[in-house]
C-alpha cells in the first residue's frame, strides 16, 4: 500500500514544509485573532463593530493574504521611504569627500573608513553615511537636517496608478 | 565609538572650555553608571520666574538612539512649568516626540531647547493646567508667584 505522499509524487520533505507552512499559516491567523481582540478591548464602543468585522474576516481571508496585510500594516506604521528609493540615492565619490567630513547621524569622520559609503539627499543635496541614513529614511521621509520632505519631489507620474485606472475602466 | 560616546567626550569639552551658549544654562551634565543614562543640572534662565533655582534633567538613551528621541524628565515635584507634569516630571516639547525628532540632534540640543521652553511656556498644550491657566490670562504677577510657591515648598 502505498503512502499519500507517494500517491501524490510528494517526497517527505516536501510534506515536512507543507507541514510547517501550515503551522506558520495557524500562527500568523491566531496572531491576527489576538490583534483584533485587542482592538476590541482597547477601543471605544463605535469601534467594536468595526473590530468585530475584522475578526470575522481574518477567519475568513487566505493566511497568505493575512500575513501580506501584516507586513504593510508596519511598513505604514513606520511611515518611512521604499527601500527602492533609499537604493537609489546618489553616492559621493571618495574623491569628493574632505578630510574633516562627518555624518551628521554618528558623528564619525567619512575618511575614517577607507572605502566610505556617503549617499546624498536630492534637492537639498544634505550628505550623511549609507547605513545611518538608510536605517533613518526607513521610518521618516525627512532630511534629519533641514526636514525637507524628499519624498515630496516625486518625479514623473506613476504609472502604475494609470493601468490600474484602465483596468477599472474596463468595467465601469 | 558610538555615537553617546562621541557626544560624552563633547559635552564633558564643552562644559570645560565654558561655552558661551551652554555654560549659561547647564551646570553640570554627566551619565549615571553608563552612557545610556544621563543627568543635567540646568539653572533658571535670567529674566523667568526659575531665575535663581537649578533644576535636574533626567536623560536616557533608548537602544536605537539617535533614530529615536533620548527620554527626558524633570526630577518629580520640583517643576512647576505649564508643560512640564509636577508630579512625574515628564516634559512635553515637540522634538522629544518620535515625529519631530531628528537624528542629527545630539543632548546639547535638547537640554538648549528645554532651557528655551523655560524661557517660553507653551500654555496651548499644557501639562499643569493651573500655570497655563494664569500664563492665557497672562497675569504675570500671580504666575511668579505660583512658580514660586510650587518651588519653595
Ligand atoms: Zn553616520
Ligand atoms: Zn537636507
Amino acid at each position: 500500500m502505498s503512502t499519500y505522499e507517494e500517491e501524490h509524487g510528494l517526497s517527505r520533505e516536501n510534506s515536512e514544509d507543507a507541514r510547517s507552512a501550515s503551522v506558520d499559516r495557524r500562527e500568523t491567523r491566531s496572531q491576527f485573532q489576538e490583534l483584533f481582540q485587542t482592538f476590541g478591548n482597547n477601543n471605544s464602543e463605535e469601534d467594536v463593530d468595526n473590530s468585530m468585522l475584522l475578526l470575522l474576516l481574518s477567519q475568513m481571508i487566505p493566511a497568505s493574504l493575512q500575513q501580506e496585510w501584516m507586513e504593510q500594516m508596519e511598513q505604514s506604521d513606520k511611515k518611512g521611504c521604499s527601500e527602492s528609493f533609499i537604493d537609489s540615492l546618489p553616492r559621493i565619490p571618495a574623491s569628493k569627500i574632505k578630510e574633516d567630513d562627518s555624518c551628521p547621524i554618528c558623528c564619525c569622520t567619512y575618511k575614517e573608513d577607507d572605502h566610505p559609503l556617503v549617499a546624498e539627499l536630492p534637492h537639498c543635496n544634505h550628505k550623511f553615511d549609507l547605513e545611518c541614513i538608510s536605517v533613518w529614511l526607513s521610518k521618516s521621509t525627512s532630511c534629519p537636517l533641514c526636514r525637507d520632505d524628499v519624498m515630496s519631489h516625486k518625479p514623473g507620474i506613476d504609472t502604475s496608478q494609470v493601468e490600474l485606472e484602465e483596468d477599472w475602466g474596463m468595467f465601469g | 565609538m558610538s555615537r553617546a560616546a562621541k557626544e560624552y567626550k563633547t559635552i564633558t569639552k564643552v562644559l570645560k572650555e565654558g561655552d558661551e551658549v551652554y555654560s549659561q544654562l547647564i551646570v553640570g551634565m554627566e551619565p549615571k553608571e553608563d552612557l545610556t543614562r544621563w543627568e543635567a543640572l540646568i539653572r533658571g534662565p535670567s529674566g523667568t520666574p526659575y531665575e535663581g533655582c537649578n533644576f535636574r534633567l533626567h536623560l536616557s538613551l533608548p537602544q536605537e538612539y539617535p533614530m529615536s528621541p533620548p527620554y527626558v524628565k524633570f526630577e518629580p515635584y520640583a517643576m512647576p512649568h505649564a508643560n512640564v507634569d509636577f508630579r512625574t516630571g515628564e516634559i512635553c516639547l515637540d522634538i522629544l516626540t518620535k515625529q519631530h525628532w531628528s537624528p542629527a540632534w545630539d543632548l546639547l540640543h535638547v537640554v538648549q531647547a528645554i532651557g528655551q521652553l523655560l524661557d517660553e511656556p507653551v500654555s496651548s498644550s499644557p501639562l499643569n493646567v493651573d500655570i497655563a491657566n494664569i500664563l492665557k490670562a497672562n497675569d504675570m504677577n500671580a504666575y511668579y508667584g505660583l512658580v514660586h510657591y510650587y518651588i519653595k515648598s
